[in-house]
C-alpha cells in the first residue's frame, strides 16, 4: 500500500514538473534565469539514501525512462543519470549520520551530478550550444536553489513514508525466514 | 564503502554504459514514426498532463487578467482610434484579393496550387518538456483530428515550430529554438526585392533565430519582418517568424547573417494554429478565404 503511494507520489510529481510548472516558469514573466524542476530526481536520491541504493537504482530506471518517453526524443539520458545519481549519493550516504541537513546537501549533490552530466552529454551530441558559464549562472544555480527548497519542504513526509517502507519490508523479510526455517 | 567498484559493479556499470551508447544511437537517427509502446505512452500520459495544465492554465489565466484590468481603459481608446484604420484597410484588402483572382484568373492560374495556401486549425498545449535543452511541446490534436508530421505549427503572432511526432490523439510540436541540424525552415524578407535565405538555428543566448544563406550584394536592415518563403516544402509562404534586430557578415564573406527575434513568445504559448497545407490537392476549392 506504502509502496503504491511513493510510486503515484512520484508520478503526480513528475506530472507536475510538465504540466503546472510550465505554466508558471519564470520565462513567462520575463526573467532571465531558468528554474529547472528536478522534483522527481530528489525525491529518487532520497530513495536511495533512506531504503538503499538498489531501490534508488530501480525507481530511477523507470521514472528515467518515463521522462525520457514523454519529455525528449532520446532514450536513455535520463535513465542513466537518474539512476546512477541514486546510486553513488545512496552509496556515499552510508558514510554520513542522515539529517536534515545531509540529506539537502547530498541531495543537491544528487541533483548536480544529474544537472552536469545531462549538459555534458548534450553539449556532446550537439543538443544544446549554451556555454558553461552560462549554464552554470542562469540555469545550474536558480534550480539548485528551487529544488534545495522542494526538498526541505518535502524532507519530513517523504523520510516518514520511506522510513514505514523499509520498517515494513523488514519486518516482510523477517516473516519470509521464519516461515523457512 | 569497500565494495563500492566491486568488479561485478564495474562490468555493470560498463554494460550499461553501453547499452545508453545504443540507446541514444537508435533514437537519434531520423525517425518516421514512433514504435508502439512509445505512443501508447505519450497518449495515455498526454491525457493525464491535460488534466494539471488546464486548470493551472486557467488560474494563472485569471490573475493574468487582473493584471491587465488596470491598462484596459487606455488600450480601449487606443483601439478605438485604430477601428476606423481597419474599416477603411479590410475594404482595401477586399478590392485588392477581388483584382488579384481577377487577374489570376485572366492569366490562367490556378488559385489553389499556390505557395500560400493553407487551412488552419486549433490545438491546445497540454505540456513542455522541463529541462529546456529540449524545446518539445505536447499538444491535443493528433492523428485522428487530422495532424501530420511537418505541419507548421503557429500561433496568432507567428510561426513557433512543426509537428515532430504524431500519435493518435495528441502530437509533440519542436520549437523553432530547439537546436536540431534539421530544424530549418525556408524564409524571406519582403520589402522592395524579396530576399531569400534559410533559418538555421536559434542562439540561445542572444533568444534569436539565424536567418543565413543571404547573399552578400543583397540589401537586409534591420526591423524588416522575416516570414516563411514556401518553397521549402513543408511550410506556406507568408507565416510570420520575426523581426531583424541584427546583421553580420559571415567569415568567408560570401553570406551574410541576420539575427531574428521570434515575432511570438516562445515561453506564453496556450492555445496553437496547426497549419495543414495538404488539403489544397485533397480539394480545390478548399483552403481560400482561410488566410490570414
Amino acid at each position: 500500500m506504502r509502496r503504491f503511494f511513493l510510486v503515484g507520489t512520484l508520478f503526480v510529481l513528475f506530472l507536475l514538473e510538465g504540466t503546472v510548472f510550465q505554466v508558471f516558469a519564470p520565462e513567462q514573466y520575463g526573467f532571465d534565469f531558468q528554474l529547472i524542476p528536478r522534483f522527481v530526481t530528489v525525491i529518487v536520491v532520497m530513495i536511495g539514501m533512506v531504503l538503499s541504493p538498489a531501490y534508488g537504482v530501480l525507481y530511477g530506471v523507470v521514472f528515467g525512462l518515463l521522462h525520457d518517453l514523454i519529455y525528449t526524443d532520446l532514450v536513455g539520458v535520463y535513465m542513466f543519470g537518474m539512476s546512477v545519481a541514486a546510486y553513488i549519493i545512496g552509496y556515499l550516504s552510508k558514510v554520513f549520520h542522515l539529517n536534515w541537513f545531509t540529506t539537502l546537501i547530498l541531495g543537491l549533490l544528487g541533483v548536480t551530478l544529474m544537472e552536469f552530466y545531462v549538459y555534458e552529454l548534450f553539449s556532446l551530441i550537439n543538443v544544446t550550444d549554451v556555454s558553461f558559464p552560462s549554464f552554470f549562472y542562469s540555469r545550474y544555480l536558480p534550480s539548485l536553489l528551487l529544488n534545495g527548497i522542494f526538498l526541505l519542504i518535502v524532507y519530513y513526509p517523504v523520510k516518514r513514508l520511506l522510513e514505514d517502507l523499509s520498517e515494513s519490508r523488514r519486518q516482510e523479510n523477517q516473516a519470509k525466514r521464519r516461515s523457512f526455517l | 564503502m569497500p565494495q563500492f567498484f566491486s568488479n561485478k559493479r564495474l562490468i555493470v556499470l560498463l554494460v550499461s554504459i553501453i547499452i545508453l551508447v545504443a540507446l541514444i544511437g537508435t533514437s537519434m537517427k531520423e525517425r518516421d514514426a514512433l514504435t508502439m509502446p512509445e505512443q501508447f505512452f505519450k497518449d495515455s500520459i498526454g491525457w493525464l498532463q491535460s488534466i494539471f495544465y488546464k486548470p493551472a492554465n486557467s488560474v494563472a489565466g485569471l490573475f493574468e487578467s487582473i493584471g491587465e484590468m488596470k491598462d484596459m481603459y487606455e488600450e480601449n481608446e487606443l483601439l478605438k482610434s485604430r477601428l476606423n484604420e481597419f474599416v477603411a484597410v479590410s475594404e482595401e484588402l477586399k478590392t485588392v484579393k477581388k483584382e488579384n483572382e481577377d487577374l489570376k484568373s485572366e492569366l490562367n492560374i490556378d488559385s489553389s496550387t499556390g505557395l500560400s495556401n493553407y487551412q488552419t486549425f486549433h490545438a491546445n498545449m497540454i505540456a513542455r518538456s522541463p529541462d529546456r535543452w529540449n524545446d518539445l511541446l505536447t499538444i491535443d490534436k493528433g492523428e485522428q483530428d487530422g495532424v501530420e508530421a511537418d505541419m507548421a505549427v503557429a500561433t496568432p503572432d507567428g510561426l513557433i515550430g512543426k509537428v515532430k511526432n504524431v500519435q493518435p490523439f495528441s502530437s509533440t510540436v519542436q520549437l523553432v529554438s530547439d537546436v536540431d541540424r534539421t530544424n530549418r525552415i525556408a524564409a524571406m524578407t519582403q520589402e522592395d526585392k524579396n530576399v531569400f535565405g534559410t533559418i538555421e538555428g536559434y542562439d540561445m543566448e542572444k533568444e534569436v533565430l539565424l536567418f543565413s544563406k543571404i547573399p552578400v550584394d543583397t540589401k537586409v536592415e534591420k526591423g524588416q519582418t522575416v516570414i516563411t518563403a514556401g518553397n521549402g516544402g513543408i511550410f506556406p509562404r507568408g507565416i510570420v517568424i520575426g523581426e531583424i534586430v541584427d546583421i553580420e557578415t559571415d567569415n568567408v564573406g560570401t553570406t551574410q547573417t541576420a539575427y531574428v527575434k521570434p515575432a511570438s513568445d516562445l515561453y506564453d504559448i496556450n492555445n496553437v494554429m496547426i497549419i495543414d497545407r495538404g488539403a489544397q490537392n485533397v480539394n480545390p476549392d478548399e483552403g481560400e478565404g482561410e488566410e490570414e
